[in-house]
């Protein structure tokens, strides 16, 4: 698995604090904010520094009933050869739906939702993981997300989903510990469960992130600082295995500089 | 980035100490086999899932009834999230409205984003930060 180190997401709005902020060995990008074809010259400048960029691509919804789009997949794969990535990642959720599968209109969600872990959404996901792993020039990880609905009738924990998962598609894991965070808040699961139950060793990183409770519901917003119980998490997760990388994510909100490298 | 270091390190100390469940210890993510055009997923199973999945993105998005055994107020609660998101990335790629608007931007949106799910070229636009990168 490629060492990455200590990265951020990058995001237009902080390119010119990145780039000054010490001990970023890696950064994450959007994908689909990127064009190929013109790189923003604060990322070329980064990758000219030895700096890894990885693309996070968040449109193909790839726990969804469609197979995943050929060209959203190309596209992927160019901004992957363009960056010359070691990896891209996306994520284990369904962003659209409706269409000819049930005759009927095509829906967008605008935002990642979760997948019921059931045998049949498991077996498409597969399906889709492994379609997108032919198209892609690197390796895939796939990432657990935040959720503020559970599905009835489950028949899977978070652990024993992605550990299947990892075992019939060999993709690799990105674990976001806000995530867990965020899902035992709103769906009353145990993260330490979580953690012993998924293959730690298929993991190529970790995302890192702050949010905030509302009503008894907990926003993973990558607008607040990271709260103790989400560092808590990425403790427990260490002291099972080594993560190859570690990123903080941050989208809105940015505050001073002094404070954030803090955080 | 400093706590998240601090974290790490706290963890890799008493790394080994962790009961690892059954079955995970052999777990093999390197070589999972490699079939070229193997789709495991029938048609059948695409639909079924289809089916579940348009039934709730359809109550979020377009105020059809509540799928059976959904909770009702998180569900409410998420409708209510993707509608924000969705008047946030419209004020982006449109800031003229909201600008026009003021704060009768946001209701205004809400109220005919109610009856009307959103197109392809906004979900575009909501991934990037502006109106598209190429």
């Amino acid at each position: 698995m490629v060492r990455l180190g200590t990265g951020i997401g990058w995001r237009p709005e902080i390119a010119d604090a990145v780039e000054r902020m010490p001990g970023v060995d890696w950064v994450e990008v959007v994908a689909e904010n990127l064009c190929p074809g013109h790189l923003p010259e604060s990322l070329v400048r980064l990758r000219e520094r030895g700096v890894t960029v990885v693309p996070h691509g968040v449109s193909l919804g790839l726990g969804g009933a469609e197979r995943p789009d050929a060209g959203r997949l190309t596209a992927l794969a160019e901004r992957a050869e363009a960056l010359g990535a070691p990896l891209v990642t996306e994520h284990i959720a369904f962003v659209r739906a409706g269409g000819p599968l049930t005759a009927s209109a095509p829906l967008e969600a605008g935002h990642l939702l979760p997948v019921p872990r059931t045998r049949d959404a498991l077996d498409v996901l597969c399906a889709n993981v492994r379609i997108a792993q032919r198209a892609l020039p690197v390796p895939l990880a796939v990432e657990n997300i935040a959720a503020l609905i559970s599905w009835p009738g489950e028949e899977m924990t978070e652990g024993q989903f992605l550990y299947e998962l990892v075992e019939r598609t060999g993709v690799r894991l990105l674990i976001d510990v806000a995530n867990l965070h965020t899902n035992h808040v709103n769906r009353g699961e145990d993260p330490a469960k979580a953690l012993a139950e998924l293959p730690v060793e298929a993991i190529a990183y970790v995302h890192v992130a702050g949010g905030v409770e509302k009503d008894g519901v907990w926003h993973d917003s990558h607008a607040h600082p990271v709260p103790r119980p989400v560092l808590d998490i990425l403790t427990d997760l260490a002291s099972r295995v080594a993560p190859p990388g570690v990123l903080l994510e941050r989208d809105e909100d940015f505050p001073e500089r002094a404070s954030w490298s803090r955080s | 980035m400093t706590a998240i270091g601090e974290a790490v390190r706290a963890g890799s100390r008493t790394r080994g100490a962790q009961p690892v469940a059954e079955g995970v210890r052999g777990a093999v993510v390197e070589s999972a086999p490699e079939v070229p055009g193997a789709d495991e997923a029938g048609e059948r199973v695409r639909e079924r899932v289809a089916l579940a999945q348009t039934a709730l993105l359809s109550a979020l998005v377009a105020g059809t009834p509540v799928p059976e055994g959904f909770d009702r107020t998180r569900l409410g609660i998420q409708a209510r999230a993707l509608a924000a998101k969705r008047a946030g990335v419209v004020a982006k790629v449109a800031p003229e409205l909201p600008a026009v608007l003021g704060t009768a931007y946001r209701p205004a949106f809400l109220s005919y984003a109610q009856s009307r799910p959103m197109g392809a070229a906004t979900a575009r636009t909501r991934w990037t930060s502006r109106s598209g990168p190429c």
